[in-house]
């Protein structure tokens, strides 16, 4: 037995009392040792075996209960006071902010009473002791003491958003005039500030769409005037005026090449946003914006006139120098229509010495260039002029056939 | 039987417009047979090429029966698409013209401005005309080589009151300068 004083845990073996440390090897010590005691044996198997049986099936959940509504009047209570509190830091905050000139020290203290320094002997947040190496300081917003280690330090810029985050602080007049200039307050005043700023941001943080799709319209917008100006450019230019460069015109399309591929760009980026499946119409959503950007480059910028090449741009000087030359000439005028022109196809020449076999007949000549045309044509892959020129073909054999008749018929 | 054909050519163009409720992008599209005639070295090709290519050779050598070029123009929402048959000036190749003449809506007849006797030529091809070709075809009188006024043979109110008199368009072109070229091309569609 063991002394009444002192008191033994674990998993003790009966007969010497040594800690075997889990049941297992409690059973097989006892069985190892102290064989001859069968029905002490046969007693710990069954309080193990009980033990088991008892804690080895999942337990049902006993009786609950909700904490929820608690918990929320707490919160609620903390949120209240933190939200006071961290008005009356802004009130003071805005305050501080016109403070200015020599008597700002006064009007600080004036505006919160700062804690008297023989009070404090150690720093509150770090613990150290004050002493001529470790000054004391005062938060600006709270008056506590603290050293200058602990200390914040809020630019004037930051407290300004603060204060006023929407208009930027852009219609008050300039507070201190004193720009980089920082408040001293302590890590308790700065917690709440910087809370509220980042609850801030947040709020006014806008979807991603969003962001994208008014950076799209913004490249749209430059698009455009700059598309007027291309316009203006080249009009200029192809009437022959000298008023701009032709490299600046090039530079200018360039710019607007790079500008498409870039809205092109943000609207794909805006069709590949990763939708909520709750939200079926942003997927509609996001899908039409691609389109109507892809619509808008290949209906507006794609058919934007390429620019005159140097050579004829000097043709056109020429030319409007001779139109200038002779006054009774009407220049050409502008005509009313949006007149796009294409270049247009044509059949390499047929020269005297590429053409098959020099026939004395017109007709049979002609055929023959007709069918190299033909040929041409349908490398060009243009069917429309291998349509019109197998007709032509037809016609011309027809002719030809007519031609022999009559020769035949005069014969 | 004429007004028929119209009625039905007004339902196609009904039936057209009933598919594009909107009417933005592309309305209809034209297909334009035009045959350029003319005496040889007026410039026919030149022009020719200047419209479907804009370029320009000093020296163009002559054609050969009828040469085949294609241009493409869109007008506001109308694409035209021209067929153009380039006939040779030599007399040689005479017997060809009236095959191109007969299928086209449209004929330019083109004379040198530097040489009296293309400006007759281009007179006869337009009685040629008048008499062979279909009723509706419409004519056009070029004066090309207007960038060599200074050797004028053929003065611009002559040849003006000559087109008046006979219905024609009429413009004094340059195929080098391309003054006037893609104009007259547009005035014969429009």
């Amino acid at each position: 037995m063991a002394e009444a004083n002192t008191i033994q845990e674990g998993f003790l073996c009966p007969m010497c009392h040594k800690d075997l440390r889990s049941p297992n090897n409690l059973i097989v010590h006892f069985q190892d040792l102290h064989s001859e005691e069968q029905d002490i044996l046969k007693s710990i198997k069954d309080i193990y075996d009980k033990y088991y049986l008892e804690y080895s099936d999942p337990q049902e959940p006993g009786p609950t209960r909700s904490h929820t509504d608690y918990f929320r009047a707490v919160r609620r209570e903390r949120l209240d006071h933190r939200t006071t509190e961290t008005n009356k830091l802004i009130i003071r905050l805005d305050r501080l902010l016109r403070f200015y000139g020599s008597d700002r020290k006064q009007q600080e203290q004036e505006l919160v009473t700062w804690v008297e320094g023989y009070l404090v002997s150690r720093c509150p947040a770090c613990t150290l002791p004050f002493n001529i190496a470790r000054r004391q300081h005062h938060c600006r917003l709270c008056g506590s003491i603290m050293c200058n280690s602990c200390s914040y330090f809020l630019p004037y810029e930051i407290a300004q958003t603060i204060v006023a985050p929407v208009n930027n602080g852009s219609d008050r007049e300039p507070a201190t005039g004193k720009e980089g200039d920082n408040l001293r307050i302590c890590n308790h005043c700065w917690n709440m500030l910087d809370c509220r700023r980042r609850v801030q941001i947040e709020q006014m943080k806008q979807p991603i769409i969003c962001q994208l799709y008014s950076h799209l319209q913004k490249n749209k917008f430059h698009i455009q005037n700059t598309v007027d100006m291309y316009e203006k450019m080249y009009n200029s230019l192809v009437s022959g005026e000298t008023t701009y460069l032709l490299q600046d015109l090039q530079s200018l399309r360039t710019t607007i090449a790079d500008k498409a591929q870039m809205i092109d760009t943000l609207s794909k980026k805006i069709a590949l946003l990763p939708v909520d499946p709750g939200m079926p119409k942003a997927a509609a959503l996001q899908n039409n914006i691609r389109k109507a950007t892809s619509v808008y480059i290949k209906d507006y910028l794609l058919t934007l006139s390429a620019p005159p090449t140097v050579q004829e741009l000097e043709k056109i000087k020429r030319n409007r120098s001779i139109g200038v030359v002779e006054d009774d000439i009407p220049t050409p005028k502008p005509s009313i229509k949006k007149v796009t022109v294409t270049t247009g196809w044509s059949p390499a020449n047929v020269t005297n010495e590429t053409t098959v076999v020099e026939e004395n007949d017109p007709l049979l000549e002609q055929m023959n260039i007709v069918r190299n045309y033909i040929d041409q044509a349908r490398k060009a892959q243009r069917f429309e002029e291998v349509a019109s020129l197998q007709e032509n073909l037809q016609l011309l054999k027809k002719m030809y056939r007519e031609q022999q008749k009559e020769e035949y018929g005069k014969k | 039987m004429a007004s028929e054909t119209t009625e039905a050519g007004k339902m196609a163009n009904r039936a057209v417009a009933a598919q594009r409720p909107n009417g933005s992008t592309q309305g209809k599209i034209c297909q334009f047979k035009l045959v350029l005639l003319g005496e040889s070295a007026v410039g026919k090709s030149s022009l020719v090429l200047r419209f479907v290519k804009g370029q320009f050779h000093e020296y163009q050598e002559s054609t050969i029966g009828a040469a085949f070029l294609t241009q493409t123009i869109c007008l506001d929402d109308t694409t035209v698409k021209f067929e153009i048959w380039d006939t040779a000036g030599q007399e040689r190749y005479h017997s060809l013209a009236p095959m191109y003449y007969r299928g086209a809506q449209a004929a330019i007849v083109v004379y040198d401005i530097t040489n009296q006797d293309t400006f007759g030529r281009a007179k006869t091809w337009v009685k040629e005309l008048q008499r062979q070709a279909s009723p509706t075809i419409v004519i056009a009188l070029a004066g090309n080589k207007q960038d060599l006024a200074n050797k004028r043979m053929v003065e611009f109110e002559e040849a003006q009151t000559y087109a008046d008199e006979n219905g024609l368009l009429f413009m004094e072109t340059s195929a080098k300068t391309a003054m006037n070229v893609n104009d007259i091309f547009l005035a014969i569609e429009v």
